[in-house]
């Protein structure tokens, strides 16, 4: 042990074995009963009868709220007030609205409007992973799209401009699209009012969907598979939090289109040249068709989307391919075998189409960085492709920056970071890597 | 650590119940948590009393206005109980709670006076005074890192928490956990650096 960890392990020591003042118990049950007695004063009306909200201070600090109050005059659409989360998420509002992040968990986020409007604009979420949005009135789950909460006079409603939410008001369990509205305790209905957000939350959905679009081009399987490595979710790669357009892919997007809609024509080739001799006699192997291979990883990415991960994880084991080798990777996330599952990735990125590549290479330096604590292994990972002009550029580069400072090299760190910051002034990760630039 | 619902008849509490801060609540507990039954969260706010003061004693220091900031703690924790759905302990779902309430309590230092000690004074390294007073030295020194690298340090320099640990409880990912802790250690070193009593009494603990 060096003379400096030796240092910190005894002030560590000095400090845990510290203790508080002493406190009676007659002081902790009051504090425990003005805590109770708080909470209490704060829940949601449910009576008929109104009496008066008192929102002290106190009350506001005990939420937790998050108040993006910007002075001068009400901020329009392309003036909403922005807050990025540690997970990538952006949130938009107007002035004056308050928001409680209550859970911010990578797994598990969770927010509260307690007033006014604020747009979201949600990150796909991994295996076991779920974003929702809380009023008093209601509850929003989503699984990575972009919607408007707005509450005001205790009435929520919920604007969906791309992908889907589920809302729980109450005992009624709804499914909104894209296009559609809902306020709390009426149901669906048409709003003619589209909120001060509506053309912000119309622009962010349009780059998703240029994003989604582009992504498309390079599906796992052909044109009659399901959507994306998993069913029903839109493609893990999200530019468009760049909070920039994303350059174009440097592959032509009519190649990728034409490559997908042929199909694993390299699979077709490993296949016909499988055939053997058994007893003296040729033997022909079946040859795997277009349309068995769709099928095969179309139940592997069923299979998934049901959560049946040890089911997926055999199956894809008894397919050939790199797409398969994905998915392989997919339920090793979801059986929480992040070795594994990292290692699957690494494959992947060194023998998909170009299209796929950066993003196992992405999957598996965040595996390693956030499950398995290698900085090194993440770097190895980042440095298996180019993410240059792809839509995980800038979290690549911060990540790439993060993984230098934890392995000790703060000169390269300190290079990355201000790499970052030249390109993403205002990404998500600026403000933890303004400390490495300086 | 199990804390036990009271099992007297005619009492509110007339179910025994184990609250195991560290695993997994019984349903009817997570039920009566989500009806905002009150002899419940009394339960549980007495369970994690010990562990949120101790825990927010860690990130304040020493402060005349600790029990402000653990009575602010207590009340999000009884408001986010009845939406506690058991993806995490309890224990570890409080503690996210303390660090937030924490944050919003290191602008407003109300920190007791540092007591001067002369060097030549420390003759027992263990001593209660010597310890108090090299407390009271980290602390200052921690009131002056930036705040994240500052929660990064207690967590896992004194709370002992790994770095994928405390950066669950931040929300954060474990990388960026790691360059702030990182940070916060050498920011330490370097600011108790030239302190010559805290240097002499770390050497003597040492070798004791």
């Amino acid at each position: 042990m060096t003379q400096d960890e030796h240092t910190l392990a005894e002030l560590g020591t000095i400090a845990r074995a510290a203790d508080a003042p002493p406190l009676s118990s007659a002081d902790r049950d009051a504090m425990i009963g003005a805590a109770l007695d708080r909470a209490e004063l704060a829940r949601p009306l449910r009576s008929l009868a109104r009496r008066r909200l008192a929102w002290t201070a106190g009350a506001l600090a005990a939420a937790a709220v998050v108040l993006l109050a910007i002075l001068g005059s009400r901020a329009g659409p392309r003036e909403a007030n922005a807050l990025t989360l540690a997970s990538g998420d952006r949130v938009y509002t107007t002035d004056g609205a308050q928001i409680a992040i209550e859970d911010g968990s990578p797994t598990r986020r969770a927010l509260r409007v307690l007033e006014g409007e604020a747009l979201f604009d949600v990150m796909p979420l991994e295996p076991g992973g779920s974003f929702e949005v809380s009023t008093d009135e209601l509850t929003v789950r989503v699984r990575g799209t972009v919607f408007v909460v707005e509450r005001r006079a205790r009435t929520t409603v919920v604007r969906v401009h791309e992908g889907r939410v589920e809302i729980e008001d109450g005992d009624a369990l709804v499914v909104l699209g894209a296009g559609e509205s809902y306020r709390s305790g009426r149901a669906r209905e048409r709003l003619a009012d589209q909120g001060a957000l509506a053309s912000l939350g119309r622009e962010v959905a349009a780059r998703r969907s240029a994003a989604a679009r582009r992504d498309a081009a390079g599906a796992i399987s052909g044109p009659t598979s399901t959507r994306g490595l998993v069913s029903g979710e839109p493609p893990p790669a999200a530019p468009e939090h760049a909070g920039n357009e994303a350059a174009a892919p440097t592959i032509d997007a009519n190649e990728e289109r034409t490559r997908a809609e042929r199909g694993s024509s390299s699979i077709a080739r490993e296949a016909r040249g499988a055939a053997w001799r058994r007893d003296g006699e040729p033997v022909r192997r079946a040859i795997p068709t277009e349309a068995t291979e769709t099928t095969s990883l179309a139940h592997i990415e069923a299979l998934l989307a049901a959560r049946e991960f040890s089911a997926a994880l055999d199956a894809s084991r008894a397919e050939r391919g790199w797409r398969a080798r994905m998915l392989e990777a997919h339920a090793l996330v979801g059986l929480e075998r992040p070795a594994e599952a990292a290692r699957a990735y690494e494959d992947v990125a060194r023998s998909a189409d170009h299209a796929r590549r950066p993003e196992a290479a992405y999957r598996a330096a965040t595996l390693r960085s956030r499950a398995l604590g290698d900085p090194r292994g993440t770097l190895a990972a980042l440095d298996l492709v180019s993410f240059t002009g792809t839509g995980l550029e800038e979290r690549a580069l911060g990540m790439r920056a993060l993984a230098l400072d934890a392995a000790g090299d703060r000169d390269a760190a300190s290079r990355a970071a201000q790499t970052y910051l030249e390109r993403h002034p205002e990404g998500g990760l600026a403000g933890d890597l303004r400390a490495l630039a300086e | 650590m199990i804390a036990v619902l009271g099992s007297q008849p005619g009492t509110r509490r007339s179910h025994p119940e184990a609250l195991d801060l560290d695993g997994r609540l019984d349903p009817s507990v997570l039920d009566r948590l989500a009806q905002h039954d009150r002899a419940t969260l009394d339960a549980a706010l007495r369970a994690l009393f010990p562990d949120v003061r101790r825990r927010m004693f860690h990130m304040l220091g020493p402060r005349s206005d600790l029990d402000d900031a653990v009575q602010d703690a207590l009340v999000e924790i009884a408001r986010a109980l009845p939406r506690f759905e058991a993806r995490s302990s309890l224990r570890t779902f409080a503690t996210r709670i303390v660090v937030r309430t924490a944050y919003r309590h290191f602008g407003r230092a109300k920190e007791q006076p540092l007591e001067l000690v002369a060097v030549a004074d420390v003759v027992d390294p263990e001593s209660r005074a010597a310890s108090r007073e090299a407390l009271r030295r980290l602390y200052r020194c921690l009131a002056e890192l930036p705040e994240k690298r500052r929660v990064a340090f207690v967590l896992c320099c004194i709370e002992g928490m790994t770095p994928a640990e405390a950066a669950a409880i931040e929300g954060i990912p474990s990388l960026v956990m790691r360059s702030r802790l990182s940070r916060a250690r050498d920011e330490v070193l370097r600011r108790l650096d030239g302190d010559e009593w805290l240097t002499e009494l770390i050497q003597a603990r040492g070798g004791a």
